[in-house]
């Protein structure tokens, strides 16, 4: 089951397969600034500490870019652990 | 007369296949041209041969164009946008499909504004012999028409200026710092006409797109509006609610690439010599919307 890990405390969320992190983690409960939810606004991001995550869906390069994913940006209305 | 109203929006888009969907299907538009990656649509009320355009790659604002009555509008308008400092490129006929000549300025806020005196009639879709109130098969939403958009800048009161000098627009509403006159400004509403608002812009990161409108008549409609987006899963953003600032009702929503779409009814008749209603940043939640009266960064920060 993909799970993402919430730093720093540690708290250990179950995504159903093909869920977004941004749907995990507010399901889980958790808040931050989000927007559009459709990958265009850039808002959502958050810091992938370690792991992977893919974009089944085409990222705007404006949006996140090489540099960003490369220094783990996740973001997280797209990501899917 | 000058600007008659701001004609077509132009975005970007991230998927064509997805737009396709909620633009003709959750939305109602009709295709009217698909040539060299850009999709062509019209509402049914609109006469013109399209008022969106969709590209695909990416997301955001590539233009709007503004339609003028006479062919004369257009030297006029480059002569003020000109002596207003900003550069202005001549664009022959056919550049943009359907659409005449005239003119593209680059504006002081770093949005693209298109200016033509015409583009081919199609007609709308209930004619004009003896016309049909609607069209008896609209699809999903069914809008008649695009409305409006909001636009951010760095220089409210210089867009102000620039649109005032340019466009002959007058604000009918605006956000300042304070009631007095030498306030600085965070938002205003624009028109050149009765319409509450052709275009708006408020204070934010240069070249953005907040949201581009369709017209509805009603809350009747602005509620079923809302019920189809949550038939075809679209990702509302607020709204049903009305705004303050205008008195429009509305749903904000999200078209599949992140592009905010709002849907906008009401507003009261707009008169260059009616008093502009100002708003102060303490009630500016309420001034945006009416009932939550509650407003996050996001409302300014959620831009393509
Ligand atoms: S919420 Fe807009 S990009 Fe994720
Ligand atoms: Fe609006």
């Amino acid at each position: 089951m993909p799970t993402v890990t919430v730093c720093p405390t540690g708290e250990a969320i179950y995504l159903a397969p093909d869920e977004t992190v941004l749907s995990g983690l507010y399901a889980a409960g958790f808040a931050y600034a989000i927007g559009c939810r459709r990958g265009g606004c850039g808002i959502c991001k958050v810091d992938l500490v370690s792991g992977r995550v893919a974009y089944n869906r085409t990222i705007a390069e404006t949006v996140l870019t090489a540099d960003e994913r490369a220094a783990g940006t996740c973001l997280t209305c797209r990501a899917v652990p | 007369m000058g600007v008659l109203r701001m004609g077509y929006a132009h975005v970007r888009v991230t998927d064509m296949a997805e737009a396709k969907e909620h633009y003709a299907n959750t939305l109602g538009l009709y295709e009217v041209l698909e040539e060299d990656g850009r999709v062509y649509y019209k509402g049914w009320d609109e006469w013109d041969h399209h008022s969106v355009v969709l590209e695909e790659g990416g997301v955001g604002l590539v233009k709007f164009g503004f339609k003028v009555q006479y062919e004369d509008d257009i030297d006029d308008i480059e002569k003020k946008a000109q002596s207003f400092g900003c550069t202005v490129a001549r664009m022959s006929e056919g550049e943009n499909p359907e659409v005449s000549d005239g003119i593209r300025i680059f504006t002081p806020s770093e949005h693209v504004f298109e200016v033509y005196h015409s583009q081919t009639l199609i007609g709308t879709e209930v004619g004009t012999h003896n016309p049909e109130s609607f069209p008896r098969h609209l699809v999903g939403v069914g809008v008649p028409a695009i409305d409006h958009a909001l636009i951010t800048a760095a220089d409210v009161k210089g867009m102000e200026r620039f649109l005032t000098h340019t466009f002959g627009f007058f604000a009918t509403e605006r956000v300042q710092t304070s009631f007095d006159v030498d306030a600085d400004h965070i938002g205003t509403w624009m028109t050149s006409t009765n319409q509450i608002h052709q275009l708006a812009v408020i204070q934010g990161p240069q070249g953005k797109l907040h949201h581009f409108a369709f017209k509805l008549a009603d809350w009747t409609e602005v509620g079923h509006a809302a019920d189809l987006f949550s038939m075809d899963e679209v990702s509302i953003d607020i709204g049903p609610t009305r705004h303050g600032i205008t008195r429009g009702q509305t749903v904000y929503f999200f078209d599949p690439s992140g592009n905010r779409n709002e849907v906008f009814a009401g507003g009261y008749a707009a008169y260059p010599d009616r008093p502009v209603s100002i708003w102060t940043p303490d009630k500016l939640a309420k001034g945006i919307f009416y009932h939550a009266r509650e407003l996050n960064d996001s409302f300014t920060s959620v831009l393509t």
